[in-house]
């Protein structure tokens, strides 16, 4: 094993989460280095622009990682799963992947025991995150319209996107069915913006940007971070958290893409992994203790909650030009958003619709047609669809239930030979009812709009993985504190969905950037007086 | 040199397939009249990555003689290797621009909105219903 180095701190991921903390230590002075498992890409790696890209989305693009074949990615246990969790290894994590829809929670989404006498309070309240939530908007460009009456005040910093004949047509039903929309807020800035390009609306946003243009967080982030000083490492997979003989993480260990073994030593650490891979490496980090670091409250790996995504797809014979992005959304609903208990179920979802591009994803919504209406001269009929179709999704608020959770599989390893996460989500009845509403009254809203024909498609596999390592005051009760410091290893901090107590239901990656940079700075502040970090 | 992902006698049965299932219409190319045709076959079927083997086997399940009855058959009996197949064929025939094109589809490169579009949407008073409406937690 070779000693590389000593850091100030050491950072285990370089998504959202991992390259904000990253640019603001490094900004402030601190030696910053990052560990990836995944790689750089660039957007010409990217399938949307060309013209074999929805053949590439079945597997080699999916957003499922058992079906991209990469070595890159641990695979896991899902068994017990009732939706896959989606992710991407890569520098900018999954942010590569994601939609950019750009969301804060809601102020009730912090206190939802107070309001519904469900689940638990978050530590911490909206207006602690306000001002973090304003500062990573103008880092990265996001673009809306400000004014949304579900929301306290707050600017956006870039102009938005046009909604299109495909949003503006569904904006015209939501109006007469009396429901609450808005212009999608999107992270993917309305024209060139720092290291990003002008947004040619491909649509494509959730399989990488062709144009560079979304904020992803290799391109919205990295490139001030490494300015700033800090350094990352492609292909390293940390195999597990080090201490020393006070129980304080003193680095880690990592495995590079050719199985060397290498130590980093950091006076810091912070886990940035998401809701899988930072519970699973916590559980792998045993060396003195037997559940795993950081986990006296046997929280670790626990609460796992995943955001189900329930589609309605509406194919339209008007003429919507819906290959037309961002994808991002379009527009988005809270309507039933919050508890109604006259639903049959608490809290609810957040909507958004997005364009449906491409030809061979309108044709698969006939598969079921007889086999003359799908072939011959039926296909060409079925194909003018295309350019006429639109998604809804609900995003749905599964709430924290210690039931569904990471845990090591004994025996399914990774190409290094660690082990990997075994997965159970099960939907509670809760979800259930919740999904089963959603999906009712999104077909509302396209038969609402003019629909010609509805589908309800499957649950998507998400990206939304939060919850397995919570914060809260007390340390029975979580793992984490309202800063995301462990409360059993001082020197660790965690800065990934994982600490999330609630998942709300919106789209998470502005709160987990948020509450990074509150985290990082924090750090920051107090180095000295904790001497978590001996800069 | 690149290697190709189908042999010679397998693209043949991908045009024979694509005889039957992409004749031309009014406005549409048949699929064996797209001379580009042979080339986007080996595209498409590059493009499915870990599922080529599956084409492969697809391949040699399908019948000798091709035409509508036994693709129907095919169909009914081995509905994911028809469906492997008949995703193939129409992939590849949905890259020609002549096809794009005749659906009205866009080809080629895209370009940014135009600028004053997302205001002109709003300018219409589109929002005012929500917010006369306000919120109600």
């Amino acid at each position: 094993m070779s000693s590389v180095e000593n850091v100030d701190v050491l950072i285990v991921g370089s998504g959202p989460s991992g390259s904000v903390t990253a640019h603001t230590l490094a900004s402030q002075g601190f030696s910053v280095l990052c560990l990836e498992q995944g790689e750089w890409f660039d957007s010409s790696d990217f399938p949307g622009g060309k013209p074999e890209y929805e053949l590439l989305t079945r597997q080699l693009w999916d957003t499922d990682p058992h079906l991209q074949g990469r070595l890159r990615d641990y695979p896991m246990n899902l068994d017990e799963c009732d939706v896959a969790p989606a992710m991407f290894s890569a520098v900018g994590g999954s942010s590569v992947l994601f939609g950019a829809q750009w969301m804060r929670l809601r102020p009730t989404d912090f206190r939802i025991r107070s309001v519904d006498g469900i689940a638990d309070d978050w530590p911490i309240s909206y207006e602690d995150l306000a001002p973090f939530y304003d500062e990573i908007d103008a880092q990265i460009g996001v673009a809306g319209v400000s004014g949304d009456p579900a929301y306290p005040d707050h600017d956006l910093p870039m102009p938005p996107h046009p909604m299109g004949r495909t949003g503006v047509q569904m904006a015209e039903a939501m109006n007469r069915l009396g429901w609450h929309w808005w212009p999608g807020s999107n992270a993917i800035p309305s024209s060139a913006f720092k290291h990003m390009g002008q947004c040619v609306r491909w649509g494509v946003c959730e399989r990488g940007c062709p144009a560079g243009a979304k904020a992803s967080f290799d391109i919205a982030y990295w490139p001030h971070a490494t300015k700033a000083g800090a350094r990352l490492i492609a292909g390293a997979r940390v195999a597990r958290i080090t201490l020393d003989s006070r129980g304080r993480a003193n680095g880690a260990i990592w495995i590079d893409r050719e199985g060397g073994e290498h130590f980093v030593g950091a006076n810091t650490v912070v886990l940035a992994a998401n809701g899988v891979g930072t519970s699973r490496l916590l559980l792998m980090s045993d060396d003195q203790h037997s559940d795993g670091l950081a986990n006296s409250s046997g929280l670790v790996g626990k609460n796992l909650m995943m955001h189900p995504n329930a589609p309605a797809i509406g194919v339209y014979d008007d003429a919507l030009q819906a290959w037309n992005g961002p994808a991002g959304q379009l527009l988005y609903s809270l309507e039933f958003y919050e508890t109604d208990l006259a639903r049959g179920f608490y809290r609810g979802a957040k909507w958004n619709l997005m364009p449906y591009p491409g030809v061979l994803s309108v044709l698969n919504l006939f598969d079921d047609l007889p086999f003359e209406q799908r072939w011959g001269t039926g296909l060409h009929q079925l194909s003018r669809y295309a350019g006429r179709a639109s998604v809804m999704y609900a995003n749905i608020d599964d709430l924290p239930e210690e039931t569904n959770r990471v845990t090591l599989d004994p025996e399914l390893t990774d190409s290094s030979g660690l082990p990997a996460p075994r997965v159970r989500y099960r939907f509670s009845e809760n979800t259930r009812r919740n999904l089963k509403f959603q999906s009712d009254r999104m077909v509302e809203a396209h038969e609402a709009a003019g629909a010609a024909h509805v589908f309800r498609g499957p649950i998507y596999p998400s990206g939304h993985v939060l919850g397995t390592a919570r914060m809260g005051n007390d340390p029975a009760t979580s793992v984490v504190d309202s800063y995301g410091r462990s409360h059993d290893v001082p020197n660790l901090f965690i800065v990934d969905g994982s600490v999330m107590v609630t998942g709300a239901a919106v789209n998470p990656t502005a709160t987990i950037a948020a509450f990074a940079l509150r985290t990082a700075r924090h750090i920051a502040e107090t180095a000295n007086q904790s001497a978590a970090v001996t800069a | 040199m690149t290697t190709l992902a189908l042999d010679e006698r397998e693209i043949e049965q991908l045009r024979t397939v694509a005889g039957v299932l992409i004749p031309g219409d009014r406005d549409a190319p048949a699929a064996m009249d797209l001379l580009e045709f042979d080339d986007l076959l080996h595209r498409a079927s590059s493009a499915l990555g870990p599922d080529l083997p599956a084409l492969h086997e697809a391949l040699r399940r399908l019948p000798t003689e091709i035409d509508t009855w036994a693709l129907v058959a095919f169909s009914t009996g081995e509905p994911a290797h028809f469906a492997l197949i008949g995703t193939t064929v129409s992939g590849a025939y949905f890259m020609a621009p002549a096809a794009l094109t005749a659906i009205g589809y866009p080809t080629g490169p895209r370009s940014a909105a135009p600028f004053d579009l997302a205001a002109d949407e709003l300018a219409g008073g589109i929002l005012e219903p929500v917010l006369e409406r306000g919120f109600d937690d």
